[in-house]
């Protein structure tokens, strides 16, 4: 489904933008989609501020996706976002064990990756936690390399470093900082 | 070992990362598969590493949430009636002296004022049309300075949506295409790529230095990455507050000028103080690259005069001026090339 040309013409600015790392685009994003995601959020047990964090959220998802090449969506960007928002919303009511009637996940938009589906919310937690204490600039290098996906060429010239060698060399060692942190919170799993 | 990576993954660091990441084929992911379900030690480094890809991205998420957060809860509009009042005197003050001039030197075409002033824009004109009158010409062009016209639609924007729309659910290879380089005619105020006009001119976008040493990479490898854009944020406090005038400095063969942003129109003016990017015009004028930056706190004179422009690539020019650097992306070839031709 292509959708109008219209549409098709603002999402592909849109993407361009995120593409480039520009976050204004989220900007423009959340005004476009607070309406109609507000309006099913507070259909269903939610609040304002709820809705504006569940949007949020998928904003955060669709810039991910799309920043590590994974979005592969011929909707409109209101549709895909309004869909995740949806999903979201109903995980974290059935996460409250709260009842919802008259909708039902739609597992196609699911954006749960095997990643989030295999390492548990706690440890996760846990090595965030350890990265914002483990400081500069292991905590900028391990970014580079897991958030934003950088490469090792590219990480060495954003932080001034000699080669790809020297940040393989460094972020080794910056792991092996950080799971020290890691340890001293994690339960041991024998 | 039975399997065909023929060692333990445990101590290979890239094939760990790729497999967090995601980034390996079906088949090379179901080799790792295989061999750690043999392999307690190979099974525990690659949960370390699946554990940290998970923290980093959570981290990240959050970091972009909160500037998300940060940037909704900025205030939309900046009060207009403090900069309306100030560019209406400058034009008036601007306009004033051209009609004084001429009227006193005798060479314009206008006459004394009697009664009160003629409409601005019958005046500029009148001015415009004198040729012997260099002075009046220069002050005529700064009042009719030009309001910049909007950006057009991006070409094949339609198409790259179209694009986006049937790309294909393969997995990601290691180099992904997510590293585009800008496309040359869109959004220029949203990328700081140029947006070149039927005039010969262009606009770009300056991005400004904060953190030291990050715009020099980011001009080195030709691009600018999200987490630097993160650090290069514009700090206009940074930027002596002076009376809304134009001020011109000549540096080289650049000539540098500054304007405040409210002289832009509206969509431009948004656009530069949302992205937080300094809104440029570049010009060509014979030898001389004019180019004119729409700044909310004016520089201060000396400081305009002391700015320097530097062509680090040939589509690509850091301005150092108030101690920023601004890095800007030019139409290929008019960077360094057109410096070197000088």
């Amino acid at each position: 489904m292509a959708g109008s040309p219209l549409f098709a013409s603002n999402d592909a600015r849109i993407l361009d933008r995120i593409r480039k790392g520009d976050e204004g685009a989220l900007v423009e994003l959340y005004r476009e989609n607070r309406n109609p995601v507000r309006a099913l959020v507070m259909r269903n047990r939610g609040t304002e501020e709820d809705a504006d964090d569940i949007l949020q959220e998928s904003l955060v998802t669709l810039w991910e996706r799309v920043r590590t090449g994974r979005f592969h969506y011929s909707a409109r960007l209101g549709t895909f976002i309004y869909a995740t928002a949806r999903n979201m919303w109903l995980r974290r009511l059935a996460r409250s064990r709260r009842e919802v009637a008259g909708i039902e996940t739609d597992p196609a938009s699911d954006d749960a990756s095997p990643l989030e589906l295999m390492i548990e919310e706690e440890e996760a937690e846990i090595v965030r936690s350890a990265l914002e204490r483990l400081g500069e600039p292991c905590r900028k290098l391990l970014l580079l390399f897991y958030w934003e996906e950088e490469s090792m060429e590219t990480i060495a010239v954003q932080m001034g470093m000699a080669n790809a060698d020297t940040v393989k060399s460094r972020k080794y060692q910056c792991k092996k900082a950080l799971e020290a942190l890691v340890l001293e919170r994690l339960p041991r799993h024998d | 070992m039975t399997d065909d990576i023929g060692t333990h993954i445990a101590s290979d660091e890239e094939l760990l990362s790729k497999y967090a990441l995601g980034r390996l084929l079906g088949s090379e992911q179901e080799k790792v598969d295989r061999h750690t379900a043999g392999c307690p030690a190979c099974m525990e480094a690659l949960r370390r590493e699946m554990r940290v890809a998970a923290g980093a991205r959570k981290l990240g998420r959050e970091d972009l949430k909160a500037e998300l957060k940060r940037r909704i809860a900025a205030p939309p509009v900046r009060a207009a009636w403090p900069r309306i009042v100030s560019v209406a005197a400058a034009i008036s003050i601007i306009a004033g002296l051209g009609v004084y001039y001429a009227w006193f030197t005798g060479k314009g075409s206008l006459s004394p004022p009697v009664g009160g002033s003629p409409p601005l824009a019958g005046r500029t004109e009148s001015l415009k049309q004198d040729e012997g009158n260099a002075p009046a010409r220069e002050l005529a062009e700064r009042v009719t300075a030009e309001k910049p016209p909007e950006s057009p639609a991006p070409a094949g924007a339609h198409a790259a949506a179209n694009q986006e729309g049937s790309a294909s659910h393969a997995p990601r290879s290691a180099d992904n295409n997510r590293r585009t380089e800008p496309s040359r005619g869109s959004t220029a105020a949203s990328s700081g790529a140029p947006m070149e006009e039927p005039g010969g001119g262009f606009w770009s976008d300056g991005i400004v230095e904060r953190a030291g040493g990050a715009l020099d990479a980011a001009a080195a490898r030709g691009g600018v990455s999200a987490g630097e854009k993160n650090a290069l944020l514009f700090k206009s406090k940074a930027l002596k507050k002076e009376a809304d005038q134009t001020k011109d400095a000549l540096q080289g063969q650049y000539l540098l000028r500054q304007k405040p942003a409210s002289a832009l129109t509206g969509s431009r003016e948004r656009s530069g103080r949302d992205q937080q990017t300094v809104p440029t015009r570049v010009d060509q004028r014979g030898s001389t690259t004019t180019m004119t930056l729409y700044l909310d706190s004016l520089l201060d004179e000396n400081d305009l005069k002391r700015g320097r422009v530097e062509a680090v690539s040939d589509d690509s020019v850091v301005v150092t001026l108030g101690g920023k650097k601004i890095l800007y992306r030019f139409p290929p070839g008019q960077g360094a090339q057109q410096q070197r031709q000088k």
